[in-house]
């Protein structure tokens, strides 16, 4: 179907034609607008109003006593940058998120490599190593809970009737190890998404290549650092950016493990604006800790972002 | 050089099988102990609960835990049925709305070439930068405003915060995947770009349409922040919320939270078992596409 534009069209063999505006390919491609309308409207409600409702609250505050809300600036934030919690929270956080996503992809690889294998039932294993992924995360949480639990869980019971502890091990009462725990949760969670990814980089790496290094005389453990690693260069980085702000995000595991606990040691971001939120009801105050936390991951991806596609120019 | 240079090619393929199969059979255990251990506590008689050493099978396992927290005719099995039933109807019907609406964005960002489509990409791509968080407060608020807390309505909203940009994001790998020169020849042949979008392309992408809405759903059925702060009612509370209350109400029931967890991890895992395939192809289509 034809559209008659404004434009001038070129006469044979004459000279250039003027390059539409802004509002003529607007205009021009006006059905196309149709095609994504309905998601950019959903996505505006859904995504765009509550995020710019939220930086307009940060600078509120919001008593739970009255039901006005009182400007007060920049308040919100000095008061956030000199809590005494931010500063444990963010290592907690940091803690968490470096953490979970190392140890996630170095099981995820090791899975991976394991998996791409051609052994018998290796399409089974594959099933079973993803099922933590599909597991809710109540589930797991509740699951871990109990594994982990301070008196009756079976980790230490087992660990007691193999002789090498004598008392129960409180994973996730215990202020030094709760973090721990919690990073160990995460960790059987998400490695399969790092299995996964890892796996479909390692069987786009051309066989040719190791063909060529086994003729050279490499043996299996320089393939890997020479021609493996390099290879999965792109998909690493997609994986680990992925990961990385998916861990920033994370809520269910910490909140339903512990919510927190003890003590605020296994506080992270998440959980504690969540916190505050709805036990404090100081909606002002989390908002800004939200701005702020989005800061952080939008200035992260951006940086990443930069290398990821420096590399590929490269 | 190699300390098996005495060893026939034969042994050596056979020792590294059972290696790789050592390390495979370990993972796999880490992998699925959790979900092993909350069936075997599911099954044992109280009594045996607290045993030391712990028992993997239980020498007289038990159905009770089961019957008692899952049969319909039970308390606490009418309130399961209805949390099922909210996740059901809040999981199957806000991915259908994402799918339906994915597809002619996903479409069109992938053929297209409009004023604003990369604004709008990113836009899209972005939205998983923001921490759920950013949301969740104002979205709890205009639930309110809408009056539309507490219902399946306000949560089906809130889970397209999600859904939406993930569809379309999948959904464009899959669209990039299919090569221009089949609507070219379509249009050619008299199609409208619409007839050739739904009668050529469509078809084409149903097993990428069948992973999309497989990954929307099982995000949406496992879904715990919204549901737990969009719904206050016990009737309307999704099976994540649902167990996490038997959980604070019930704190000892260790069994009968297992045997409910377990059952609702079972659909869900089955249903991916099954359609393994669909769903790596969906999360590594989009990933390699990049």
């Amino acid at each position: 179907m034809a559209t008659i534009t404004a434009e001038r069209s070129a006469p044979r063999g004459g000279f250039v034609k003027k390059p539409p505006g802004l509002l003529q390919r607007i205009i021009r491609h006006r059905a196309d607008y149709l095609y994504i309308a309905p998601a950019i409207g959903v996505m505006a409600l859904v995504i765009l109003y509550p995020f710019v409702y939220t930086i307009y609250l940060s600078f509120f505050e919001t008593p739970a006593s009255r039901p006005e809300i009182y400007f007060n600036g920049l308040e919100n934030y000095q008061e956030l940058f000199q809590a005494d919690l931010f500063w444990l929270v963010t290592r907690n956080t940091i803690y968490w998120t470096i953490g979970s996503t190392i140890l996630s992809f170095i099981l995820g690889l090791a899975a991976a490599l394991l998996v791409n294998q051609k052994v018998p039932l290796v399409g089974l294993f594959r099933g079973i190593l993803v099922i933590p992924y599909v597991i809710g995360h109540v589930t797991a949480s509740y699951a871990w809970r109990w594994l982990l639990h301070g008196d009756f869980g079976v980790l230490s019971q087992t660990l007691i009737q193999w002789g090498f502890i004598e008392q129960p091990i409180p994973f996730l009462q215990s202020p030094a190890l709760v973090m721990l725990s919690l990073v160990l949760v995460n960790t059987w969670k998400s490695f399969p998404f790092a299995m996964i990814m890892l796996l479909a980089g390692l069987q786009t790496i051309p066989e040719d290549l190791y063909k060529a290094a086994r003729v050279d005389g490499a043996n299996s453990w320089q393939q890997f650092i020479e021609i493996t690693l390099p290879q999965l260069m792109p998909i690493t980085m997609v994986t680990t950016v992925l990961m990385i702000i998916g861990n920033m995000n994370s809520f269910t595991i910490p909140y339903v493990m512990t919510g927190g606990g003890p003590a605020h040691q296994s506080e992270i971001i998440i959980t504690w604006i969540y916190n505050i939120s709805f036990q404090t009801l100081r909606f002002g105050y989390a908002s800004a800790i939200s701005v702020v936390l989005f800061i952080v991951l939008f200035v992260f991806s951006y940086f990443y972002v930069r290398v990821l596609t420096r590399n590929e120019a490269n | 050089m190699s300390q098996f240079a005495g060893v026939s090619r034969k042994q050596k393929n056979l020792i590294n099988t059972i290696v790789i199969y050592f390390f495979i059979l370990l993972i796999s255990f880490f992998a699925a102990c959790p979900l092993l251990w909350m069936l075997s506590t599911a099954i044992k008689p109280r009594d045996q609960l607290f045993r030391i050493p712990p028992q993997w099978i239980p020498n007289h396992p038990t159905l009770e835990h089961f019957e008692r927290v899952l049969f319909p005719t039970r308390p606490n099995g009418k309130l399961f049925f209805r949390y099922f039933l909210n996740s059901t109807i809040v999981s199957v019907v806000s991915t259908i709305l994402s799918v339906a609406v994915s597809v002619p964005a996903a479409y069109a960002f992938s053929r297209f070439n409009f004023p604003g489509k990369d604004v709008a990409y990113f836009g899209v791509l972005a939205r998983n930068m923001f921490p759920l968080i950013v949301f969740l407060i104002p979205l709890f608020i205009l639930m309110r405003i809408l009056r539309l807390q507490d219902t399946y309505a306000g949560l089906i909203i809130a889970y397209l915060t999600f859904t939406l940009p993930l569809s379309i994001w999948l959904l464009k790998g899959f669209f990039d995947g299919i090569p221009k020169e089949l609507e070219r020849a379509a249009r050619i042949d008299g199609c409208t770009r619409f007839g050739a979008f739904v009668r050529i392309i469509l078809p084409l992408t149903a097993p990428g349409l069948a992973a999309t809405a497989i990954y929307s759903f099982i995000l949406a059925w496992n879904e715990f922040a919204y549901a737990l702060t969009l719904t206050h009612s016990t009737s309307m509370r999704t099976l994540p919320v649902g167990l996490a209350y038997f959980f604070t109400e019930n704190t000892a029931d260790w069994p009968g939270l297992m045997a409910t967890a377990f059952t609702i991890s079972v659909p869900v895992v089955i249903m991916f078992l099954i359609l393994q395939r669909y769903f790596v192809a969906a999360l590594t289509q989009g990933a390699i596409k990049q």
